[in-house]
């Protein structure tokens, strides 16, 4: 395991970054796509790419933190191969998101933030989902599941405890 | 005016230019609106909701800090819907906040304390528990954080990034989890971080060095100058029980501070309680510097002067002045040494000024400091404010932020050196002729605004003007040229040490030269400016304290110049002995030598006589800060037991050698001053108090004769005209990495005895 300050990001997502600053008049707005590249390198936000990023875009080091922590589809620790979100904004909890997601916890035994200790599965809430019509909603990793049951809740979480690739992804 | 809107405030008709918020309207009014998260010198951000105002056929209270003024506003501050807004936010803000007042540093002169009382509840609603997060956080050396206690305005962190604009404060998560820290949790470290603590409308943020010292109400508040650096900031001394100075708080001066210290002003008050401070006068018996009383000093020293002046005469006597000193005690000294003990021998440690008198010295340079703020293009040559004049770093920074340009001429311009459109990394020795190539350049481009004038045209063209350039120029020349040829006001900054290289005796021709070249010659606020490193090194130079006809220059005095005549040397606030070899002659052979100040220094071990003397916290009188703003220090304690004043000693030694001067107190001297010297022009004790006075141009505008000794010029020599970018080798730029000399001296000493404890 690589010791958390030598984390470097990679020529290419370097590349992806300086291309990114590209199509912006003023360089600090492509903060967020770029934690985007960060994150898909290494399945979080450390912190030396944070500061890779500043210097890229000619910004302070904690402007980058402040965007970093600000957002929760973020990561600040490293995550499990598949993370589970559950919405708890309104329209969510009204149908039942903390049910879910309390019964995520007891059948994950992980608190809410936490990985299962395989490291296969990260369970954890997020703001609104923009899918209110199908309360509640679930994300796993980039992907969508609508009107979750909780008995189809413990049929995701089942699979994904074997699964290699994401199930619910939709190319 | 066109861009006026008139509105109503509370019931009172009233203008406001377009684009003020209602708060500044108010303000202007004279109509008070509470304020956490707006500060006068960043951009609002409408976070606190405390200045909630209600605004006619608006639905809701509106933030009077972000909604912009209107033509036909009707707005009520203290209405009650406004009351009732400003109570509930104030309910909300005490949530969280813990009611450790009595042991908070901020409790008594708190806004959240203060606004609770005039527009809080009795008692808050809420029963639950309060919210628990680190408190007592050392962020860094200087700033403590309480994490509970903040109410997340986001000074701080605007100061940092907008400001300061350098790695500093920053929040961290969102909502209720937000949090006031550093990246990655580094450890906050910045040359301006006092400011944070004193802008911090709660106690979150307090400075080490204060943390439970004193209470507000326990303080005495005295109008003062920051004696740190040539800048000048506006300080109020705070003396707890009229006994110790705790801290030192800015009292904003927008033409000089903007509001603003640095931390070597701000905790640089350790020295005034230092206990290495002398606090007896030394004479030297059996070789040995042994305490005595004043008499005894005071006898010895008339003794030994009467007996020299009678053996060798007036002319083996000499004085040396520090650049610390009140402008009232430098003119004391120059009437002791001259006048008293009738000697020419008269001189300080200063820069080099080409030909020009003290006064010619005054005349050329105009740039001033509010000057920055409307100037399009900033040439700093031989300049690191950093180091040296820090709080400059941040009007510079503010400059360019309104879309200045920065041409940075030297080794290393520190913290602005990021910053800068162009460097030209010229070594300190070739300034003169890099400076003559731009001048070149800009002749062959034939564009600035100076060359409109046929009789300046006429000058440069004579003097620089069959000096082929074209391509031979390097790009970077170029580059300099043109942008100082495009800039409709500009502001050259060069530092006084820089002169003190050989090779720059005569920078200062050259600048005025480049200043001609770019029109900014009339300019009032712009064109050349002086950056001195020490407090009144610019009074010292003003009141001439140099040698006179026949007299002993500085270096002649220190023996550097060959064997002396000198005998006798009387010192007041300076150690002269830095500036030369520990092995001294010609202060060794002195048959007297009297040193006045503070500390022991290198100088005071050698002085048969060492006299004790107050600081500036202890004494009235005026300072002249580098772009000739004369300010007013007032006395905050009595003097150290056992210490007197300058003015007082040399009062004192003058009676003894019976001249009893007229002119003693400090007021008497100043009003004299502006009556016999046209730098002091109109000026007056009195109307000095509060702000300060600018020293007023002598130069009349129509009076525009280019003086002979211009008429001379360092011409570019080949190297320059090929040098492309290099850059500077290290070690050359130790001359402007050094802070001002005895100031850093005074703070660390004072840092031994608990200057900067917890």
């Amino acid at each position: 395991m690589v010791e958390e300050s030598n984390l470097k990001l990679t020529g290419e997502s370097r590349q992806k970054i300086v291309a990114l600053k590209q199509l912006y008049p003023s360089p600090r707005s492509a903060v967020l796509p770029a934690l985007h590249v960060v994150q898909e390198q290494f399945g979080y936000v450390p912190v030396p790419p944070m500061a890779e990023v500043a210097d890229i875009l000619e910004i302070l080091h904690g402007e980058v933190e402040q965007v970093a922590t600000f957002y929760r589809m973020y990561h600040q620790q490293p995550v499990g191969k598949f993370v589970v979100k559950v919405c708890d904004s309104i329209s969510c909890y009204l149908r039942g998101s903390d049910e879910l997601l309390a019964q995520g916890q007891q059948k994950l035994g992980v608190k809410c933030g936490g990985t299962t200790p395989d490291g296969q599965i990260t369970l954890d809430k997020i703001e609104c989902l923009a899918a209110c019509g199908n309360a509640p909603c679930i994300q796993v990793n980039d992907e969508f599941i609508y009107d979750v049951t909780p008995a189809q809740f413990d049929a995701v979480l089942d699979e994904l405890k074997r699964a290699k690739k994401n199930p619910y992804f939709v190319p | 005016m066109a861009d006026l809107v008139t509105l109503t405030i509370d019931g009172q008709r009233l203008q406001a230019p377009k684009g003020a918020t209602i708060w500044q309207a108010a303000k202007d009014a004279g109509i008070f609106v509470p304020i956490y998260c707006y500060h006068p010198k960043m951009s609002p951000l409408g976070a606190c909701r405390i200045c909630l105002v209600e605004v006619e056929k608006m639905p809701k209270p509106m933030a009077a800090c972000t909604t912009t003024v209107s033509e036909g506003m009707v707005v009520y501050t203290s209405s009650e819907a406004a009351e009732k807004a400003r109570a509930g936010v104030m309910e909300f803000l005490l949530i969280n906040h813990p009611l450790d007042c009595p042991i908070c540093d901020k409790g008594g002169e708190c806004d959240l304390q203060n606004y609770a009382v005039e527009y809080g509840r009795e008692a808050g609603r809420f029963q639950e528990e309060k919210r628990h997060l680190g408190k007592a956080i050392e962020l860094g050396s200087t700033i403590v954080l309480d994490r509970e206690r903040c109410i997340m305005c986001q000074r701080c962190t605007r100061f940092c990034s907008e400001i300061v604009q350098e790695e500093g404060l920053i929040i961290r998560e969102r909502g209720r989890l937000a949090q006031i820290g550093t990246f990655s949790d580094l450890p906050y470290e910045s040359q301006f971080s006092g400011n944070v603590a004193e802008m911090c409308p709660v106690g979150a943020l307090t400075s080490r060095t204060y943390r439970f010292k004193a209470r507000p109400w326990e303080l005495k508040h005295t109008s003062s100058v920051c004696p740190h650096c040539a800048v000048g900031c506006n300080i109020e001394i705070d003396n707890r029980l009229g006994r110790q100075v705790v801290r030192f708080m800015s009292r904003e001066n927008e033409a000089v501070d903007d509001g603003f210290l640095c931390d070597r002003g701000r905790y640089g008050h350790g020295f005034i309680h230092s206990e290495q401070r002398l606090s007896t006068p030394l004479l030297r018996k059996n070789g040995r510097l042994e305490p005595v009383g004043w008499d005894e000093a005071f006898s010895f020293i008339i003794a030994r002067l009467q007996q020299i002046c009678q053996q060798f005469g007036s002319k083996a006597i000499g004085g040396i002045a520090g650049t610390h000193n009140t402008n009232e005690e430098f003119y004391l000294f120059k009437r002791l040494i001259n006048d008293v003990l009738g000697s020419p021998n008269l001189d300080h440690y200063h820069g080099h000024f080409s030909s020009l008198n003290p006064e010619q010295v005054a005349t050329f340079h105009t740039a001033t400091i509010e000057g920055l703020d409307s100037a399009k293009l900033i040439v700093l040559v031989g300049v690191n404010p950093s180091v040296r004049q820090p709080i400059m770093e941040l009007r510079i920074k503010k400059a360019l932020k309104a879309g200045a340009k920065l041409i940075v001429i030297g080794p290393n311009a520190g913290a602005l050196e990021r910053f800068a459109t162009l460097h030209l990394h010229v070594p300190m020795e070739q300034f003169s002729p890099a400076i003559g190539a731009i001048i070149a350049a800009m002749i062959w481009r034939g564009t600035a605004k100076g060359f409109e004038d046929p009789s300046i045209n006429q000058h440069l063209q004579s003097v620089y003007g069959n000096f082929q350039t074209g391509d031979a120029l390097s790009h970077e020349i170029n580059r300099a040229a043109s942008l100082l040829s495009k800039a409709e006001t500009c502001s050259i900054l060069y530092d006084e040490v820089v002169t003190q290289k050989a090779a720059n005796a005569d920078l200062v021709r050259d600048l005025i030269n480049l200043v001609l070249a770019a029109g900014q010659f009339w300019s009032e606020g712009h064109g050349l400016g002086l950056l001195t490193a020490d407090n009144n090194a610019t009074g010292v130079r003003d009141l001439d304290l140099l040698p006179g006809q026949g007299g002993l220059s500085y270096a002649q005095m220190l023996g550097l110049k060959g064997a002396t005549h000198l005998k006798a040397l009387l010192v007041m606030g300076a150690n002269p002995l830095q500036h030369v070899q520990k092995q001294n002659k010609a202060l060794a052979n002195l048959e007297l030598l009297v040193v006045q100040d503070m500390f022991m220094s290198a100088t005071a071990e050698l002085a048969h006589v060492v006299l004790p003397v107050a600081s500036f916290a202890e004494k009235e009188g005026t300072f002249t800060n580098w772009e000739g703003r004369v300010q007013k220090v007032n006395v905050s304690l009595p003097p150290l037991q056992g210490t007197a004043p300058d003015a007082a000693i040399i009062l004192e030694l003058a009676s003894r050698l019976g001249e009893v001067l007229d002119i003693r107190t400090p007021s008497q001297i100043f009003d004299h001053l502006a009556r016999i010297s046209p730098l002091y022009k109109d000026m007056s004790y009195t109307t000095l108090a509060g702000k300060g006075q600018l020293r007023p141009l002598i130069r009349e505008a129509d009076e525009i004769e280019v003086p002979d000794w211009l008429q001379r010029a360092t011409l570019p020599t080949p190297e320059i005209l090929r040098q492309e970018s290099e850059e500077y080798p290290n070690g050359l730029t130790d001359l402007l990495d050094a802070a001002p000399s005895v100031d850093v001296g005074r703070v660390r000493r004072a840092e031994g005895d608990g200057g900067t404890a917890r």
